[in-house]
């Protein structure tokens, strides 16, 4: 769960970067960039359905730790 | 305001959700929820044919709607995170209930866990200090 939060966190702060990086320098990250071209859509699709995921588990698991009624 | 830890439930604290006030609160909310689908179903008539009030409810609604959603909904899955205790079965298919019903699920949510608890609470609170 852990590590799952910390490969998404980096992801995010990865895509933030490129997006600054594509802003400062236009050609030399155009140029990077254009090799991953097919997976830039994926990427933010992938990492929103993950955090979707990531969130879920975490209520989820927040809910069913407390302790249950005797009913 | 979403992950049920955070923001503003946590400023609230866990005491606060078993107040009257509270409950108020969120009944508001699925009134105004209830409001705004209606609203968004029936459409909205054109500004010319209604009258000052009318214009200034569907302004209320149309503003504190959304915002009453969101309310409802977190506070509801905050709930449910620290709330009443019950079974598993129970707090599982309610958990499913909030996922997939969002404030629709959270009404439902209210009306028969949330309310029926908080009353049952505080009438015994005022029987214990009677």
């Amino acid at each position: 769960m852990r590590i799952l939060g910390r490969v998404l966190l980096s992801g995010w702060l990865l895509l933030f970067l490129a997006v600054v990086l594509v802003f400062a320098f236009p050609k030399p990250a155009s140029h990077i960039l254009h090799s991953v071209a097919p997976y830039l859509q994926l990427i933010p699709i992938l990492l929103l359905i993950g955090t979707a995921a990531y969130w879920l588990l975490r209520v989820y698991r927040l809910g069913m730790k407390r302790p249950t009624s005797s009913k | 305001m979403f992950l049920p830890r955070s923001f503003i439930w946590r400023w609230l604290g866990n005491d606060w959700f078993v107040t009257e006030k509270a409950s108020a609160l969120f009944a508001i909310s699925s009134l105004l929820t209830l409001a705004l689908t209606a609203v968004l179903y029936i459409g909205v008539p054109s500004p010319s044919t209604l009258s000052t009030v009318s214009m200034v409810l569907y302004g209320v609604v149309g503003f504190a709607g959304p915002l009453a959603m969101f309310f409802l909904w977190g506070g509801m899955l905050r709930y449910w995170t620290r709330g009443e205790p019950s079974n598993r079965t129970a707090r599982r298919l309610w958990f499913i209930v909030l996922i997939l019903g969002l404030c629709y699920g959270a009404i439902l949510y209210y009306t028969f866990v949330y309310m029926p608890t908080v009353r049952r609470r505080n009438r015994e609170h005022l029987e214990g200090t009677a």
